[in-house]
């Protein structure tokens, strides 16, 4: 089948401080390596002269290149990018390819190669500047994926409670494939803007549709994410449902810092997904001291028009914030119930729960998803990208908490949660009902999960809301608990 | 000094949308993208404080920019973003 991306594409990442590569040297047959069309049966006629050998050499080490090894054909080089430059007289640029990586999946690695006026076009092949260099050809290291599985696709376990994906969540939620009569969100897209999705072999594993990513900051990799945000909390879409397809959007600068939370809303909605969810927000004082002012009311109007173009937001309701994002009407705000190993549940005290002071008959949250408690909510464990900030902060006490989650900062696996948790779940639930039932609008997406939510009336949202949880729809936990199954089911009796 | 990712949100005046003020902002390195109501402007802090010809730009959020002369019939404002976290 064609693939509907690029099989390649030239991007504009950063590049390494050191690249590695390989020179042929003038063969001794006189024939170059790179003339033929298929491997030679005997090397030797590409040998090099001892004397080339010794020219070669001369000239890589004085573009400043390093030789790694020498053959009798030629050298395994190393260097920054300018001596593979001064060395072709090119530039050398990132292209990403789609390549057969983890759990037999097709994601994107970036290469590099060579461009310029006399530079050969096959990825990775340079041509040296002068013949008298006595070299026939440079290739630059194409990355090579290792043949096994690191991190392991497999949750750790770890001594405190906590869920794990998909099965814990599905649970929970009223996920299970045996409840959803064969809807498991199959073409549905959901666009999560977020810090980035690493490939981790938890997806290829269980066979999750991930495109790859789309960036907003020029120069940052598709295919890395230095916190672990977005990878990890993308996992509680499909461990709602298993058949969506998620195109991840990256809106954080190299650093991992989100700076471009509005051009990754704006990039995600150009696309005209089915739904569109984000775990980020601003913050600001509560009560408000005024009106929005006019900065978020431009923003707001943003968001008021994806909604208005068919696609079904959701925002998280925040973990103590206060930001206009979830008070929006028309997005599903996204609030946080705990629920314990004997399934017992209550307000998550980690999480926002307000009236809007903006927005007349507006709560946040509109429902819930599963999110820890206070002090740092370590609940889920989620898979990251190695070593990244959410793996090593996670795996270590912080000021207002003497535990870790029991992982270890390099293993690919971190226990966390949030309202970030809550909102991919819920999108993970309107992925479900769209399959179901194709073309319902936002407002009836809501009113599926809202008419099927179980109420919750034990505990207080976050406390600088303070809002008690209580017999029907209130300020704590909106609506309650989302129910799959049952949002399901309804959307099929009444639509 | 770091040189920070920005992103600001101009508002049309009651003019409403100019593509000279595109043009103004492309043409010193700045990405725009419509919005509902206006333009997002996206850039590296180097160009904005290189376009808009201000002193480095503080940590103050929302952050009001100056709205340059050239396209001032059809800006109302120009506001760096407050930050947004997960």
């Amino acid at each position: 089948m064609k693939s509907i991306v690029p099989y390649q594409k030239l991007t504009q990442q950063a590049l390494p401080k050191s690249m590695q590569g390989y020179v042929s040297v003038t063969s001794k047959g006189k024939k170059s390596i790179f003339s033929r069309k298929s491997p030679p049966k005997s090397a030797k006629a590409f040998h090099a002269t001892k004397t080339d050998l010794k020219e070669a050499r001369s000239a890589l080490e004085s573009t400043g290149v390093q030789i790694v090894a020498e053959s009798r054909l030629g050298f395994a080089i190393a260097g920054p990018p300018q001596a593979f430059e001064e060395l072709c007289d090119g530039k050398v640029v990132t292209v990403d390819r789609l390549m057969h990586a983890e759990g037999g999946r097709e994601r994107y690695v970036t290469h590099l190669d060579i461009v310029g006026d006399k530079q050969p076009s096959m990825l990775g092949h340079g041509k040296v500047k002068s013949s008298k260099m006595k070299i026939e050809g440079l290739l630059i290291e194409r990355p090579r994926l290792l043949q096994s599985i690191f991190p392991s696709p497999i949750p750790p376990f770890v001594d405190q409670f906590h869920l794990r994906v998909p099965d814990d969540i599905a649970v929970g939620l009223g996920a299970r494939k045996d409840l959803l009569n064969g809807f498991m969100g199959e073409g549905i897209i959901v666009s999560m803007v977020d810090s980035g999705q690493y490939a981790h072999p938890f997806f290829a594993a269980h066979h999750y549709d991930v495109l790859p990513a789309k960036t907003v900051v020029t120069g940052t990799s598709s295919t890395k994410d230095p916190v672990g945000h977005g990878t990890g909390e993308s996992a509680n879409i499909f461990a709602i449902a298993p058949e969506t397809k998620l195109q991840p959007i990256r809106a954080t600068d190299e650093n991992g810092n989100l700076v471009g939370a509005i051009g990754g809303f704006l990039l995600a909605k150009q696309d005209s997904p089915a739904i569109l969810t984000n775990s980020w927000g601003g913050d600001g004082p509560y009560p408000p001291t005024g009106p929005p002012d006019t900065y978020d009311i431009a923003w707001a109007a943003e968001i008021i028009d994806a909604v208005e173009n068919g696609i079904f937001v959701v925002f998280s309701a925040s973990n103590g914030g206060f930001t206009i994002e979830p008070q929006v009407p028309g997005v599903l705000a996204a609030g946080g119930v705990y629920m314990t190993g004997d399934l017992e549940m209550q307000a998550s005290n980690y999480a926002s729960g307000y009236p809007s002071p903006w927005f007349e008959n507006v709560i946040v949250p509109d429902v819930c998803g599963l999110v820890g408690l206070s002090p740092r909510a370590q609940y889920i464990m989620l898979p990251v990208q190695p070593g990244c900030e959410l793996d090593i902060f996670e795996s270590q006490p912080s000021p207002n908490d003497p535990n870790d989650d029991g992982t270890m900062a390099n293993d690919g696996w971190a226990l966390f949660s949030g309202t970030s948790a809550a909102a991919p779940q819920i999108a993970g639930i309107a992925a479900l009902i769209l399959s179901a039932k194709p073309g319902l609008s936002s407002a009836q997406l809501t009113e599926a999960m809202t008419k099927t939510a179980v109420d919750i009336h034990t505990g207080r949202c976050h406390p600088r809301f303070n809002y008690p949880a209580e017999i029907g729809h209130d300020n704590a936990t909106g609506h309650g608990l989302v129910d799959a199954s049952d949002a399901v089911q309804y959307a099929l009796d009444h639509f | 000094m770091t040189d920070d990712y920005f992103e600001a949100i101009l508002i049309w005046s009651e003019k409403g949308p100019s593509t000279a003020v595109n043009d103004w902002f492309i043409k010193r390195g700045l990405k725009v993208a419509p919005m509902h109501k206006g333009l997002l402007i996206s850039g590296k802090q180097s160009i904005f404080e290189n376009a808009f010809q201000v002193e480095p730009l503080g940590p103050d959020r929302p952050l009001a920019l100056p709205v340059p002369a050239e396209i001032s019939d059809h800006v109302f404002t120009i506001t760096v973003m407050k930050p947004r976290r997960f």
